[in-house]
């Protein structure tokens, strides 16, 4: 299909993406659009360095490699390079999606659909502010190098949003209710998540009291272990950061002991949901990686590149954001395994603490962060009225010591309207999600 | 019927870093255009990309018309403008052999960190926004961007801290000079000041501390009463030292909006007094607001209402001269912080630096930072330097009284 130069290692990314949106603003249509996109990443690799190229224009993909080429020195042996070694050889068979294709399903169709949940909305007087979303994305993506690989996917995700400002007294309140899947048919039940997320809402904006900034007991849900996993966690298992670094892979000796036996934590691109990715975006395919087991260090996410580097295989988490970026190490689906109690035992154990139900956003270095939005107090075992919480935060590996507690359940949960931002590359969408996750000493402002 | 055309061009070089070496060079050339129908108080709209689509992305963006995407409002007119600002942009081989140098220098002087950049950049970002009502509006801005990420060699962390130089100017020397007093200053520990309460200085562009206007100043939540300070326009709120107000410019932005609204030096707070929330054309008029030249759109979609422009007035005084011989902090990496629904305040800051006599002397703990809005921009509001955080960027020293504590 191209040709690719001799004595360097080039790869090919295809992407065509056909993206819907319908928006609307307190009950105004703002956007309703089909938008076809397309365009090509070309990277060339002469055993010393890359050389990248972005282009909408598709029929100059060619001359793209050939001008990279010129600006890279052709190595006799590039084929014995261990980067380009890790790289893809086989023509994969094609991934298509399953489920009825969203590009069949009208935008009246969508339109009708986001809209039928307007009444709930109206009908609740302290909702001053509101806006209300459906997207879809269908992508299409082809992979050609130079070692002979092919790969074509298809993929496709929906979602719908509803943001809600609650104002009463003088008090105010955001939220947001959210549903998302591959298929159309996966937001069935949006009523039943809104309805409850408008009652946890009031109560929050009539009752909630700020929390005594200190160290505190905190029960993390689902979506804010997931967000823990990812920001405290997932980070820092990416491959790259550790290239080059000494100190670094010390610190990542596989079989260091980080938390409790009980603590598993996976990224998994197989995985149904906003973070699936069937194959990377180097043609790796999809596969589960267990980054701790029974509470040891046991694994890391790679790219081909990074993999050469440190002796280990690919495990397809090369992603890239969109065909303007090249692909660099992310996490898919990443999230804590089932633990040790039952949820309600998991509350059970905890005096005077705090539950995160919610978040607003969540970040992670050596040290990491999340802004709870509905947060609540607990007494005694018990649920114990609405709390305002600015943020939790710890330094990564402390934290995990500091777990005691994890439910038997996991529940994982997908996304649309934001992701994950690494570099300049954001919005990356990923799947979070796991068991309640109960913390001791958690530092809370 | 009135049609616009709306044209964003991004003609980029990068280089990225890893373990203190060039890594690989990117280069990228991205045309968007979005066609615009207005007609009948309703907007149609569709796009393409590259060079070729205008007639077909017309047809779709007349066809669009019938989603009845109501506009009710003029479309700009009447007005022909061009700036270019900004010097050529780097080549890649230029660039690749300034950063090399820039590594070189850093190595050479500071052989204790590793050093990695996700990108940096130099390139020449064109917007232009034309109808045929006479509105003819181009911008080209040249940016350079040199981030640098460091961490100690024997550091197990990610990063350890960052800086960063973006302007319309590059200078070697100058980079060099501003790098290397972030990473002496790394290199020297130093104990928090006593005192609870302290003089806390942030980089006057970082959104952390201003996120709370950009959320609560929006003119649709604000006209609906959703917001903190709803119905409290024409009121005293802050200190009389505290204007807000919108800067294109000094966010290297075109100097008109996705709306062709020219709106710079908009106040939305001046003298503490709050003036006016941030509003495109549709919500000013929905309300009775003035648009404030801060909408926002991609090139195929609707403009709506953004707020990544709002500057702080700055003081005739120097940092030096704000602090005089007192010690103060300064926050260089804060993430995860953020204000309750309440205007409560509370971020850890993972790299802060000692400030004293205007210049980074240590490193401090990590910290934690809290307060509220009313406090940070009421009696405990320091305001923005009149000087520069470094001459080759449009940064300058934010300051507050803020409660820190070791975390």
């Amino acid at each position: 299909m191209y040709n690719f130069p001799e004595g360097l290692y080039s790869d090919v990314r295809i992407e065509k993406v056909r993206a819907t949106l319908v928006q609307y603003l307190k009950g105004d249509l703002r956007e309703m659009r089909e938008r076809d996109t397309s365009g090509a990443f070309i990277r060339v690799y002469d055993g010393k360095r890359w050389y990248y190229s972005s282009t909408t224009s598709l029929d100059k993909v060619q001359e793209e490699i050939d001008r990279l080429a010129a600006l890279a020195t052709p190595a006799g042996a590039i084929a014995e390079d261990k980067v380009v070694k890790n790289m893809a050889a086989e023509k994969a068979r094609p991934h298509g999606f399953t489920g009825k294709d969203l590009r069949t399903v009208t935008l009246a169709e969508k339109n009708g659909f986001l809209s039928s949940f307007f009444p709930a909305v109206t009908g609740e007087k302290t909702i001053t502010m509101w806006s209300a979303s459906f997207s879809d994305t269908f992508t299409h993506r082809e992979l050609y190098n130079s070692k002979g690989a092919q790969s074509v996917c298809e993929q496709q995700f929906c979602g719908i949003r509803i943001g809600m400002t609650f104002s009463e007294n003088g008090h105010t309140f955001a939220e947001g209710a959210m549903k998302a899947g591959g298929e159309f048919c996966e937001l069935a039940g949006f009523k039943e998540t809104l309805d409850k997320v408008i009652e946890k809402s009031l109560d929050f904006l009539r009752n909630s009291k700020r929390v005594k900034p200190g160290k505190y007991t905190v029960v993390l849900s689902p979506l804010a272990a997931g967000v823990f996993a990812h920001e405290s966690f997932g980070h820092k298992s990416e491959a790259d950061f550790m290239l080059g670094d000494a100190a670094m892979m010390k610190e990542w000796n596989i079989g260091r002991r980080l938390g409790p036996d009980f603590l598993h934590i996976t990224d998994d691109g197989s995985c149904a949901g906003s973070g699936f990715t069937p194959f990377d975006d180097e043609g790796t395919p999809a596969k589960k990686t267990t980054l701790i087991k029974n509470g040891k260090l046991a694994g890391r996410l790679h790219s081909a590149v990074t993999a050469a580097a440190m002796g280990e295989l690919a495990t397809g988490n090369a992603r890239a954001v969109s065909f303007e970026f090249e692909p660099i190490v992310r996490m898919t689906t990443t999230h804590f395994e089932a633990g040790n109690m039952s949820k309600e035992e998991l509350f059970a154990g905890v005096k005077d603490g705090l539950f995160i139900d919610t978040i607003k956003h969540g970040s992670g270095m050596s040290t990491f962060t999340i802004a709870p939005s509905l947060a609540y107090f607990i007494k005694d075992g018990k649920i114990a009225g609405p709390a305002q919480v600015s943020v939790i935060s710890g330094s990564v590996f402390d934290t995990f010591g500091h777990i005691d507690a994890i439910s038997d359940k996991v529940e994982l949960l997908s996304f649309v309207g934001g992701g994950c931002g690494k570099m300049e590359q954001h919005p990356l969408p990923v799947g979070f999600g796991g068991p309640y996750v109960r913390v001791q000493e958690m530092s809370v402002l | 019927m009135t049609k616009e055309k709306y044209t964003l061009i991004k003609d980029e070089v990068s280089v990225k870093v890893a373990a203190s070496v060039p890594e690989s060079i990117r280069t990228k050339r991205i045309k968007r255009t979005g066609v615009r129908i207005y007609k009948d108080g309703c907007l149609g709209i569709s796009g393409y990309m590259g060079d070729e689509g205008e007639a077909e992305a017309t047809k779709r963006a007349e066809a669009a018309l019938a989603h009845k995407i109501s506009y009710p409002c003029e479309p700009s007119a009447a007005l022909a403008r061009s700036v270019t600002v900004g010097v050529k942009p780097f080549t890649p081989k230029e660039l690749d052999a300034e950063v090399a140098a820039v590594l070189a220098a850093f190595r050479k002087d500071f052989p204790q960190f590793v050093l990695s950049s996700p990108f940096i950049k130099s390139g020449t970002y064109t917007e232009a926004l034309s109808n045929d009502a006479g509105l003819d509006l181009h911008s080209a801005i040249t940016l350079h961007e040199f981030a640098i990420l460091f961490k100690q060699d024997t550091s197990s962390s990610i990063m350890d801290g960052w800086f960063e130089c973006a302007g319309q100017k590059y200078d070697r020397e100058t980079f060099l000079a501003y790098g290397s007093q972030f990473l002496g200053a790394y290199l020297n520990k130093v104990s928090l000041p006593a005192g609870g309460k302290l003089p806390v200085f942030f980089d006057d562009n970082d959104g952390l501390v201003k996120q709370i206007f950009a959320r609560e100043l929006g003119g649709m939540t604000f006209g609906s009463g959703g917001s903190l300070f709803s119905g409290k326009a024409g009121q005293q709120l802050f200190n009389e030292n505290f204007t807000l107000f919108g800067s294109r410019q000094d966010d290297y932005l075109p100097f008109f909006d996705a709306e062709g609204v020219c709106g710079e030096g908009f106040k939305y707070i001046e003298n503490g007094v709050l003036r006016a929330p941030f509003c495109d054309k549709k919500t000013a008029a929905k309300f009775g607001f003035r648009p404030s030249g801060t909408a926002a759109a991609s090139y195929d979609g609707t403009p709506e209402i953004g707020a990544s422009v709002m500057k702080i007035k700055s003081q005739a005084k120097t940092i030096k001269e704000m602090l005089g011989s007192q010690p103060a902090v300064f926050v260089s990496m804060a993430s995860g912080g953020d204000f309750t629904s309440e205007g409560g305040f509370g971020t850890p800051a993972q790299v802060a630096y000692l400030l004293q006599d205007g210049k980074l002397v240590g490193r401090l703990p990590q910290l934690q930072l809290s307060s509220s809005v009313n406090e940070m921009y009421g009696k405990d509001f320091l305001g923005v330097s009149g000087d520069k955080i470094m001459p080759l960027s449009n940064s300058r020293w934010l300051g507050f009284m803020l409660n820190v504590s070791k975390m």
